[in-house]
């Protein structure tokens, strides 16, 4: 009885299951439904360049708003007196004390806000007396320990004076523009930026810069909380022997975050006292090679490479080491490449301008925010190429290279089955953006989205025989994609 | 497994595997992204069996550069030297017959400067273990010892099918 009872009730409980997954079902397929057709998490682009700050720095900051960038980082230095000890009656935390000199750093700023561009504040290298005492000769001048106090005072400064309130010298009755964001240092996994990097066979670096990055957190929140304190991105490669001159990334971003791995892989807290405060992590992905090639070395950090620092990071918010306890983006502060021409020893322009677009794809697949392109103009080749960079999107003489189509119209097309098609770009323009073949000579329009200015899309096609691809924005077009 | 084998198996293991990690602790060759710009900040070090040898066949180690040209590099301390490295690291391979030599024809390939110096792992634990490093192992010996072991086992496998077979 008790079964034949039982049973038309597991038959009813089996049919109201069965009801819930339909309609769960229809609920999932009208979710997808109604999602924007290829509308895609956001990525922010910009240039770093020195040239930002020099005398020709408007043009190229106007040159890279037109690019499409939305943020520029520029190095404003620490522009006070470079003596052994402070001066006397010198106010570190006043913006407004003549020792400091921030000439340079408002040109810049004021026009890139005119431009429309969001700032990065960044700098690196210390005056004198905000160094450590005992800097041996072998360590850079502005490496060696710098002070937390001194970078304290100095981040009250600089959210002072770039807080949209403080008075333009320039400009009575105007006020200097806000700067959103500041960077502390630069590469401190390398001794050219810090030192010293290794006490023995035990980093050093991390542990300080640590000190370094909560001093200076503490000066710019104390002015202006809703501004972003973003660590010093690290160079991608570090030296495999302890006691170099260089510490891998990833080892620098675990002792950084308080972290260790264990045998078995996992990640531990080491409990340090003082955790890192930040609001994003910063690194430098360039790459040996094209920007698929991955780092031979398990700490190094290249472009592919990215879920190193992600899974360090996630583990650093989950153990109190990553603060405060939000999740932290990951933002590429420089990543580039030498083009040929000029520097013979470059990458050839026209695959330059392929990698810029894969770059751009793979680093916002591993969930990059914000990319800085490292630079908008290539630097002059004194005393070499080797020493200087080529990796702008304008030649030295003004002329675009392929390369800043690619940046501005990021576009790449990757297999997806047997058919199929995966298409990723970011729209330069608001409008009508539409996906085209090459059949012979002409392009066929297959595929139409409503996009954005700025906007990611990612769109999956079934395309058989379509080979060659690229998309289009009234009358701008991508670099045509070519599958592998 | 035979008695026989058995000891010389596990003594090959042996003499493998802790050769790459020697190599790896004693050698490191550097790689560098196209046009390194940076110098000392963004070589790739990696560790390898081929001891300091180029990262790219066909780029000699010492002959990108001329001896007054290398010497004076090197007078200007760490920074001279990386600069050396980094131009042995990028030098094209010598082209037969070409006009203008090296300095007209330097170009760096990409994919040879990614992974085409960087020996597989097969060929590391082999490199390790032969000792062409200088790093440590048995040198020419391992390799007449491995095939040794080989015709030993296979010597044996056959005997056993002969008696078998009778």
């Amino acid at each position: 009885m008790r079964l034949a009872r039982g049973a038309p009730r597991r038959g009813r409980a089996a049919r109201r299951r069965d009801v819930l997954a339909y309609v769960a079902l229809a609920l999932l397929g009208a979710l997808l439904a109604a999602a924007p057709a290829g509308a895609a998490r956001p990525l922010e682009l910009g240039f770093y360049d020195g040239a930002f700050s020099g005398p020709a720095g408007a043009t190229w900051l106007a040159r890279g708003a037109g690019a499409g960038a939305d943020v520029v980082r520029i190095d404003v230095g620490w522009d006070a007196p470079d003596v052994r000890v402070r001066p006397a009656g010198f106010d570190a935390r006043d913006p407004a004390d003549p020792h400091y000199d921030f000439a340079a750093a408002d040109a810049a700023i004021r026009a890139a806000s005119a431009d429309g561009l969001r700032v990065i504040a960044a700098f690196t290298g210390a005056p004198r007396w905000a160094e450590g005492k005992g800097r041996p000769r072998s360590a850079p001048q502005g490496t060696w320990r710098p002070d937390p106090r001194a970078l304290r005072d100095y981040g009250v400064a600089l959210a002072r004076r770039y807080s949209g309130s403080f008075p333009d010298p320039q400009a009575p009755g105007r006020t200097l523009p806000r700067v959103t964001a500041f960077q502390l240092w630069n590469e401190p996994n390398l001794s050219k930026y810090l030192t010293p990097q290794w006490s023995g066979s035990r980093t050093a670096a991390p542990a300080w810069y640590r000190r370094m990055l909560n001093a200076f957190y503490a000066g710019v929140k104390s002015v202006d909380p809703g501004a972003l304190v973003v660590t010093a991105g690290t160079a991608p490669f570090g030296d495999p022997d302890p006691g170099g001159e260089r510490i891998m990334p990833a080892r620098f971003v675990r002792d950084l975050l308080c972290l260790r791995e264990t045998a078995g892989g996992a990640l531990r807290s080491t409990g340090c006292g003082d955790p890192a405060h930040f609001d994003a992590l910063a690194h430098h992905p360039y790459s040996v090679g094209a920007p698929d090639t991955a780092a031979l070395n398990d700490d190094d950090v290249s472009i592919p490479d990215l879920g190193k620092l992600v899974r360090l990071l996630r583990a650093a918010e989950r153990s109190g080491g990553a603060l405060p306890r939000v999740r932290h983006p990951l933002w590429v502060t420089e990543v580039g490449y030498n083009t040929q021409p000029p520097n013979p020893y470059g990458v050839p322009v026209a695959l330059a301008a392929q990698w810029t677009a894969r770059t751009l794809e793979l680093l916002w697949g591993e969930g990059v925010a914000l990319v800085c392109w490292n630079t908008i103009v290539d630097q002059p080749p004194v005393p070499s190429y080797l020493m200087t960079s080529q990796s702008g999107v304008y030649y030295l003489d003004g002329r675009p290279k392929p390369t800043l189509r690619a940046f501005r119209f990021p576009f790449v097309a990757a297999r997806a089955g047997r058919a199929g098609v995966e298409l990723w770009g970011r729209a330069p323009a608001a409008g009508r953006l539409v996906l085209e073949r090459r059949d012979g000579a002409r392009w066929s329009a297959v595929h139409a989205l409503v996009v954005g200015a700025r906007e990611t899309f990612l769109v999956r096609l079934r395309a058989p025989g379509a080979v060659v691809w690229r998309a289009r924005v009234g009358r701008q077009t991508s670099i045509a994609w070519r599958l592998s | 497994m035979s008695a026989v084998t058995r000891p010389l198996t596990a003594l090959l293991l042996a003499l493998l595997l802790p050769a790459p990690a020697s190599a790896a602790r004693q050698s490191h060759a550097p790689l560098a992204p196209p046009g390194n710009s940076a110098v000392t900040e963004y070589l790739e070090t990696v560790p390898n069996a081929m001891g300091q040898s180029p990262p790219r066949p066909g780029a000699p180690a010492s002959g990108a550069l001329s001896a007054r040209r290398r010497a004076a590099l090197v007078r200007l301390g760490a920074d001279g030297r990386a600069l050396a490295a980094v131009v042995d690291a990028t030098a094209a391979p010598a082209v037969p017959g070409a006009a203008g030599g090296r300095g007209s024809h330097v170009r760096v390939s990409p994919a040879a400067l990614s992974g085409a110096g960087v020996p597989s792992r097969a060929a590391a634990l082999l490199a390790a273990a032969a000792g062409r490093d200088g790093g440590g192992g048995l040198g020419p010996a391992l390799p007449a010892l491995m095939a040794a072991g080989l015709l030993a086992t296979l010597a044996r496998a056959l005997r056993r099918r002969g008696v078998r077979g009778t």
